[in-house]
Formats: C-alpha cells, structure tokens, sequence
C-alpha cells in the first residue's frame, strides 16, 4: 500500500511578481510552503516526536517556463505525505493543503488556473467513519454559500484509481452520494466509466506513488461554485470520502478543469476562497 | 547581559547532556578564534576546517552486519497516536521499538559532549561541567523533510537545510544522505549523499538533496540524516535523523 502521500499539480499560466526576480529571490515554492504550512499549523516537522500537524513536507517546485511544452502548462506542485491516519469523522485534508498552496502561488505571482490534479490518497481514510466526514464537508460547504452565481464554472472530472480497477464498481454511488446530499458546492450533470478521453497533463506523477499508470477511469461533468482553489479542495475531499465509502482503498489521482464555454482562465485570486 | 552569561551557562553546562537531542543546535563560539584562553576558560575555538574534518570522522555510524540475508523492510513504526499502545504498525519478523525510533549513534546537540578525537587533536569541549568564558553563543537548526517517493523519478529523495538564529555567518554546507531500514534493525546509508553550501532558510538553491534509486516498489522503511557544518564557525557534531518512513521504495 502506498504511503500517504498527497500531491497537487496545477496547470495553466503563472506571471511573477515583477519584485521576484527569479535570479535573486531566496524563496521559492518550496520554502514558502513550509512557512505558510509552519505558520498555519499544518505542519509536521521532521524530527522525533514531533507534535501537532497534518503532514510532513516531501517536496515541491516552480516550472521555469510554463509556456514552453505541453498545454496546458504546469505551473508548480507541491507535494506532501500525510503524518497522521485521518481522523474518524473527518475528510482528507485536502482543503487546507490547496489553501496553503493558493497562499503560496499569490506570494510567488498571479496564475491562471486551467487544470488541477490532485493524487488522493483514499487509502487514508476509514469507510466506517464515512458519515462523519460527509457531514463536516457539509458544514464546511458553509463557505461558498452567496457565492457569485455569474462564477459557477462547468468542469470536467476525471478520477483514476491507475492499475486498481475499484473506481469503474463505484462511480455510479460516487454520482448518487453527490446529489444525495444537500450541497451546492458541485452539481454532477453526468459521468461515464468508458469512452471519454483522458485528459494528459506532463509531465506524469510516478507511477509507484500512487498505482499507476492511468488506466481505469471515471469522467464526471458537472458544475462548480466557483473556479477556485477552495471550491477545487472541498470538491477533492468530497469525492475522496464518497469514493472510500463506496470501497475504494487505493489512491486515486483527481483531475479538473473547466469545461469548454465555461468562465474560462478565471485568476487564481486569495479572495476567491483559497487564501483565507 | 548577565541574564545572556547565565543562558549560555545553561546551554553548554553538563546537564545538558541529558537533554534529548533535538534539532536545535545551540552553540558556544569561542570568542577567540585563535584557540587560546581568555578570561579563565578552558575550551579552544576549533579552526573550521579541522573541525569539520573532525565531525566527519564522527558521523552517525550505520552498522554494517555483511549478511547476505540481510533485507530491506517495512519500518514498524507507530503512528504518534499509537505510542505506548501495545501492538502497533508492525510486520511479521519486525522488532517492535515500542515506538521509539532505534537509533544509530547519536550525540546531544549542545556543546557539554566529550571528545572522541585523537590526543592533541582540536575540538570544542567544556570540561568541568560548564565552566564556560564569555563565549558567544548562537543558534541555528537543521530542517529536513520526510524522505519520499519523487514524483518525477522512482527513487527516494529528502531535502536539509538549515535556519540561522544568530549566528555570525551566512552560509553553511549542508549534507543529506538517506538510510534503508533493514530486518536486522540497523540503517543503512544508500544512494546519493546530498551535499551543498547553502544560505539559511531553505529557500531556493538553498536545500541539499539525498536521492536513492528504487530497485522496487515494496514498502520500506527510510529516513535522512541532515548534518549542518556552518562555514567559519565552530558547531556541535549534532545531525537530525528524520522519523522513519515507509515508503514504496526499495533499494536493498
């Protein structure tokens, strides 16, 4: 079984700061990780006996020139291994990890987000402790409520499980729980196990991190609050619990991004409900 | 300043031997760096490079059984919630640590340590229990990370680099080398040792790197050792062992 490693990549257009000059600032992606996560006490250091935290720090990076290579480009990823199983009642932390990471990309410059993906690691999470969690990611459906209705953005999910065939048996309850219960953060207009393309993003996770390669897939087409980091973290929390509650334990690599004719290339903004 | 003499007093003196280690260096500087004494005390600044050519010949040992038997394995550690519960992460034929991590040969990191070298050889040392002069005293700490999959190459990584509290110089050569657990309990270094001179913060260009190739994906038990060195001054032989990981990475 994989270790709890939780990873995000984010694809689009980044402009730096033009006070950040690449040859002479002291920061980058990955230092400014460490203190954002230090100071908001999601982080685990890495010494003995260590207290307090969520994850321990594995690595992360700024891509030199997003422009050149494959489209979309990816910008940065960041990545982390969980330092504690996830407590009963509770979602993977995903919402603080992408809101750590949006704190960390309005330090370094304004992106433009046209693609997420984000490794889960279900393995994580206890099934039996499901209803909890579904119930505090309701709670904390609480923050994109009175959202701009003029942001609610058409996506397109993909959720892979890679050599581990469990997604294609539970897509299907994955799409009930997300209507089942009361929430306005995403709405599943439809999904399919077969015939959708994937969506290539360069470069590849490894594939000994999470099951890979890419292979056994579910789409999902649906809408979102807002095209922002935050909507972007409890929509992965989500579908990580639903997907553990309806017998998933592999990690899953979630991949989003905007539909065509949708608000397309909306600014990754702090306000927009992944800076705090 | 009195107040300052008595915290480097606390610092250095020989109770600190009991403390657990812990990443935090804090140092005594010989305020004389040509070595000799002043005001009463007895320690020798150590000329930098003979101090760290001293510290390498000091570094945490990895036992080096040489049975062909030997393997890598899954680390049983206990999740932090776990401690002190019977049971725990372990894997047949595993010791279990009780959760504490075993640990290869270690030493405080405060300066109230004995020498290991050779007679006549310089290093820093505070006999007598503490009687310390009016040395400086600074801190710094060695970070590291969790050694990890990368998600670019299938080898084991983990990053060091160190934050300076005050003391008098900007840089510092900092070296990671990673260790496999093996069922014999003992740590073995692999891969590639991550070595850079590297200003304070962690930030970019300013971590060392230890990688080790993956042989295969079973779940095994890795960690770091991160040894600071700062540049022109005297620091304690202390290194941070970063808390065992399992991981899908083995080497052998």
């Amino acid at each position: 079984m994989p270790d709890s490693t939780m990873l995000t990549a984010l694809f689009g257009d980044l402009a730096l700061h033009p006070w950040r000059d690449p040859a002479v600032v002291s920061s980058d992606a990955y230092s400014l990780f460490v203190a954002r996560s230090s100071a908001m006490g999601w982080l685990t250091s890495a010494e003995e006996n260590a207290s307090g935290g969520v994850w321990g720090m594995n690595d992360a990076g700024q891509d030199p020139d997003p422009s050149s290579g494959s489209q979309p480009s990816r910008i940065a990823w960041f990545q982390v291994s969980l330092t504690e199983p996830v407590p009963g009642g509770g979602p993977l932390p995903v919402q603080a990890f992408l809101a750590c990471v949006g704190d960390v990309m309005a330090r370094i410059g304004t992106s433009r987000l046209q693609a997420v993906q984000i490794l889960l690691p279900v393995q994580s999470l206890a099934a039996s402790s499901r209803v909890g969690s579904v119930m505090t990611l309701l709670q904390d459906a609480g923050w994109f409520v009175d959202c701009d209705p003029d942001q609610r953005t058409q996506v397109r999910i993909t959720l892979d499980s890679g050599r581990i065939p469990s997604i294609h048996s539970a897509a299907a309850d994955i799409v009930e729980r997300t209507r089942e219960f009361k929430q306005d953060v995403f709405s599943c207009h439809s999904f399919s196990v077969a015939g959708d393309e994937a969506m290539v993003l360069e470069p590849a996770v490894t594939d000994e991190l999470w099951m890979g390669p890419a292979h056994h897939r579910t789409t999902l087409h649906g809408t979102l609050a807002e095209w922002s980091l935050g909507a972007l973290g409890w929509l992965a929390a989500f579908l990580a619990d639903a997907s553990c509650w309806h017998g998933v334990s592999t990690p899953l690599m979630l991949t989003v991004c905007q539909s065509e004719g949708s608000n397309s290339n909306t600014d990754l903004d702090p306000s927009a409900g992944f800076g705090g | 300043m009195a107040g300052l003499r008595s915290s480097r007093h606390t610092l250095c003196g020989g109770r600190g031997m009991d403390r657990p280690p812990g990443p935090t260096h804090r140092l005594c500087l010989a305020d004389n760096p040509s070595g000799r004494q002043s005001h009463g005390a007895t320690e020798t600044a150590v000329p930098t490079a003979r101090l760290g050519h001293w510290l390498r010949s000091i570094s945490v040992s990895t036992p080096r059984c040489g049975h062909a038997s030997l393997s890598s394995q899954v680390f049983p550690y206990r999740r932090r919630h776990e401690r002190g519960v019977t049971g725990g992460v372990t894997g047949a034929g595993e010791r279990d640590f009780g959760g504490v991590q075993p640990r290869t040969r270690r030493r405080p990191h405060n300066c109230s340590w004995k020498r290991r070298g050779k007679p006549g050889e310089l290093g820093f040392r505070f006999p007598g229990g503490g009687s310390l002069g009016p040395e400086a005293v600074c801190t710094f700490t060695t970070r590291g990370d969790y050694v990890h999959v990368s998600s670019s190459a299938f080898e084991a990584s983990g990053h060091g680099w160190w934050v300076n509290g005050n003391c008098p110089t900007s840089t510092a050569v900092v070296t990671v080398e990673l260790q496999e657990y093996y069922n014999d309990g003992s740590w073995r270094t692999k891969g590639t040792v991550g070595q850079a001179t590297v200003r304070s913060g962690g930030g970019a260009g300013n971590r060392a790197t230890g990688r080790a190739g993956c042989n295969n994906s079973s779940l095994t038990g890795w960690r770091s050792v991160v040894d600071v060195d700062l540049v022109g001054v005297a620091d304690d032989p202390g290194k941070l062992i970063t808390p065992a990981r399992n991981i899908n990475c083995r080497r052998y």
